[in-house]
């Protein structure tokens, strides 16, 4: 007899659990149905506009394989995906250096901890069109306190978003400073990582830099792996602080590019192929490449894991 | 499993920028607000239409005011006013099956839409209301027209023109405004002022503030951006190029490159007392005929005036107004589209746009509009810009549906084009060889 069958008899008529759990899939049916209704059949709708020709008015015209190939003529899509590989290349990896070279530090027994970690995670609650609206300030050339930080210590100021050069590091500037949430997952996997393991280094005269290359990191790897693969996706999806810094330079919703193209990112470039220029099959054949790039990535990355990933005891 | 787990994480996190796009159809309009509500009159069988535009604040209830005195005209019509739309609300609704009924658009987006088939034919109600279409500024109808049909119609008119700050050019020894492009040049050099720091204090006149202003100085200068007879993009023609050497000469030359984009980073709000027009950051604003109100509320001690555009020796008969107009558009989707149109005629005619432009400071989109004495006796300000529009080689920009793509073209190598990435010559090749395959597409469909 099985386990199901025993809980069955047990319970009998009266399943309390059975009623639970039409209860828990009545609570569970609105996010089901909007999965179903705003993700799962928008994401089938566009796989079949990718390969036609549509823009909301007119019955979608067939047109085979004509969007996916166009993407690589278009100027606009190789900016666009040349700076969403650079955001995540560069970015991502900043970012993960920063949150466990700031996990470690708030790890370490110092006078308000507490309260180091609480600033140094403040920054993720800002709302994100906040948050590029305060930097979009921060990094102006003429008054930002950036530049004139850089003016009381000798050092020269860039132009930050304003030159096609300093821009995507300008924005990789404005994800760094968030990078709290990252920070604090790692700083959660610090804390699960035994003591004794540190101990035994010490034992064996090895110093903080050998803890760090012996222990920590590598105990840390599959929360790195996580983040690697969670922060290309958040990257090759990146709309808001691009779109933010673009409008504030005083521009129409269609200039989304910044200076020179520097800051075409794929999402935003995606959206105005579809609403602005009305190109949703295009847009589509956009949204299904990043998909299936982002598949590979992620591929490529679970298959390397295994010589770097180590999944503690 | 673990693999297959991640795998699916992966899968549904990438999959959320389609979801961005669902989530961006369920934004809820804000700003209702409600005209023309006379109760009906008796029997009288009554229809209510939704006219979205894309007003804000003030300007969104000067308007409601003026669309209150509808009802008067045609009790049987009620008017829902949404102000504050965006071309995104408006493209969701037109497509979700509940559409609005007339809407107020760019010229871009008007003719865009038309093209995709999104918007009403107008022309049997026009035949049949028998108005008279030959009083719409010309330019501008033609650009809600598609092989002789017409699918948007001109509302409310913007035209830019020169204004300068008197006192900064007298203190630099000039009595008038240029009259030329050379003298504009001078004049802006004379006036550049340098702070401690070796920074720019005050600048002539800002090209890229506060946006691409992309047609004003070409047209000026006697150039035109298209070609309807060959259906050829004019962006590398002698005339543009040398246009754009003009705005160019503004970041370079003279002018140190990175300085001056640092001073232009550094330009206050637009519609604030920070305007650097208004604090005297710069001497020359290329600016729209609603400018003047903005400087009784903005900066009313401020000793300015307006001269036309200058012009190339020469050429002075081919310079003219960049002439920008509001698009009125009925969606194909609209269920109540004679009431639509009713509202249409009259939102465009004089007693419809008179009041609403001598409130709002707008031109209308009207011949008779732009003679008219009320309109000056409202709003004096309006009379040399109406003056300045009405220069027969006035031009809108080119009647094509891929305007908007133009456009962004333009304005996106303009900005490289400071940012020295681009010569001139280099930016405008760049633009026809990115948008004449679009003008080559356009004449196959």
């Amino acid at each position: 007899m099985t386990n199901k069958n025993i809980l069955n008899k047990k319970i009998g008529k009266h399943n309390p659990y059975k009623s639970q759990a039409r209860l828990a899939m009545l609570f569970v049916a609105p996010w089901v149905l909007g999965f179903l209704a705003f993700s799962l059949y928008p994401i089938i709708a566009t796989f079949y506009f990718s390969f036609t020709e549509y823009n909301l008015f007119s019955a979608p015209q067939w047109v085979g394989f004509e969007n996916y190939i166009n993407m690589f003529n278009d100027e606009n899509f190789r900016y666009a995906l040349a700076n969403s590989l650079y955001y995540v290349i560069v970015g991502v990896g900043l970012q993960i250096a920063l949150s466990i070279f700031t996990a470690v530090l708030l790890n370490m027994n110092v006078k308000g901890k507490s309260f180091f970690r609480t600033i140094y995670y403040l920054p993720a609650l800002v709302p994100p069109v906040a948050g590029a609206l305060i930097w979009v300030w921060l990094l102006n050339p003429q008054y930002g306190l950036v530049n004139s930080l850089l003016r009381m210590v000798g050092l020269p100021e860039p132009l930050w978003l304003s030159s096609a050069f300093w821009s995507k590091p300008a924005i990789i500037l404005i994800l760094l400073w968030g990078v709290g949430n990252t920070m604090v997952v790692y700083l959660a996997g610090i804390g699960e990582i035994p003591r004794n393991y540190y101990e035994a280094i010490e034992i064996d005269g090895g110093n903080a830099f050998h803890k760090f290359t012996k222990i920590t990191w590598p105990l840390l790897t599959p929360i790195t792996l996580f983040q690697i693969i969670n922060g290309i996706i958040a990257g090759f999806n990146m709309f808001t602080q691009a779109y933010v810094v673009s409008l504030t330079r005083g521009r129409l919703a269609a200039d989304i590019g910044g200076v020179g193209n520097s800051l075409l990112f794929y999402a935003p470039n995606l959206y105005r192929e579809g609403f602005t220029y009305l190109k949703f099959g295009y847009a589509s054949a956009q949204a299904w490449f990043m998909l299936l790039l982002v598949l590979l990535i992620t591929f490529v990355i679970l298959k390397s894991s295994k010589k770097w990933v180590h999944y503690g005891g | 499993m673990k693999k297959a787990l991640s795998l699916l994480a992966a899968l549904a996190l990438s999959l959320s920028v389609f979801a961005g796009c669902a989530a961006s159809s369920s934004s809820t309009p804000q700003g209702n607000s409600t005209a023309g509500t006379s109760a009906p009159q008796g029997n009288t069988k009554t229809t209510t239409i939704k006219f979205w535009h894309t007003w804000q604040g003030l300007e969104a209830k000067k308007f409601a005011e003026v669309i209150s005195q509808f009802s008067a005209v045609r009790p049987d019509i009620i008017v829902e006013v949404l102000d504050s739309s965006t071309e995104e609300k408006q493209l969701i609704s037109m497509t979700s099956g509940d559409s609005f009924d007339v809407g107020l658009t760019m010229d871009t987006i008007a003719n865009k839409w038309s093209s995709k088939g999104a918007l009403a034919d107008m022309t049997p109600y026009i035949e049949a209301n028998k108005t008279d279409m030959s009083n719409f500024i010309k330019p501008l109808l033609e650009i809600g027209q598609i092989d002789g049909k017409q699918y948007a119609v001109p509302f409310t008119m913007d035209t830019f023109m020169l204004l300068y700050n008197k006192d900064i050019l007298a203190q630099a020894g000039f009595t008038a405004p240029p009259k030329t492009f050379e003298e504009f040049s001078e004049m802006c050099e004379a006036v550049t002022k340098l702070d401690a720091n070796g920074d720019y204090e005050r600048v002539g006149y800002v090209p890229s503030y506060p946006w691409m202003n992309i047609p004003t100085i070409p047209y000026a200068m006697g150039a035109s951006l298209y070609d309807s007879q060959t259906n050829k993009i004019l962006a590398n023609s002698p005339e543009v190029i040398e246009a754009y050497n003009v705005k160019n000469s503004f970041f370079s030359g003279f002018y140190d490159n990175a300085k001056m984009i640092k001073f232009r980073s550094g330009l206050g709000q637009y519609q604030s007392a920070e305007n650097p027009f208004f604090t005297g950051k710069v001497a020359f604003a290329v600016e729209g005929e609603w400018f003047p109100t903005f400087i009784k509320e903005y900066a009313p001690e401020l000793n300015w005036d307006v001269a036309p555009m200058p012009v190339v020796t020469g050429k002075e008969s081919q310079s003219g107004a960049f002439l920008q107009g509001g698009m009125l558009i009925i969606p194909e989707a609209s269920k109540n589209k004679e009431a639509a149109y009713a509202f249409v005629e009259w939102l465009t005619s004089d007693a419809g746009q008179i009041p609403l432009c001598v409130a709002k400071g707008n031109l209308p989109s009207t011949y008779s509009g732009l003679k008219s004495e009320e309109l000056f006796n409202g709003n004096a300000s309006l009379k040399p810009f109406a003056d300045y529009a009405a220069l027969p080689a006035a031009k809108a920009l080119p009647a094509v549906p891929f305007m908007g793509e133009y456009s962004t073209a333009l304005s996106a190598v303009e900005d490289a084009m400071y940012n020295n990435q681009y010569t001139p010559q280099q930016a405008m090749e760049k633009v026809q060889k990115d948008i004449q395959p679009l003008a080559d597409k356009w004449a196959k469909e």
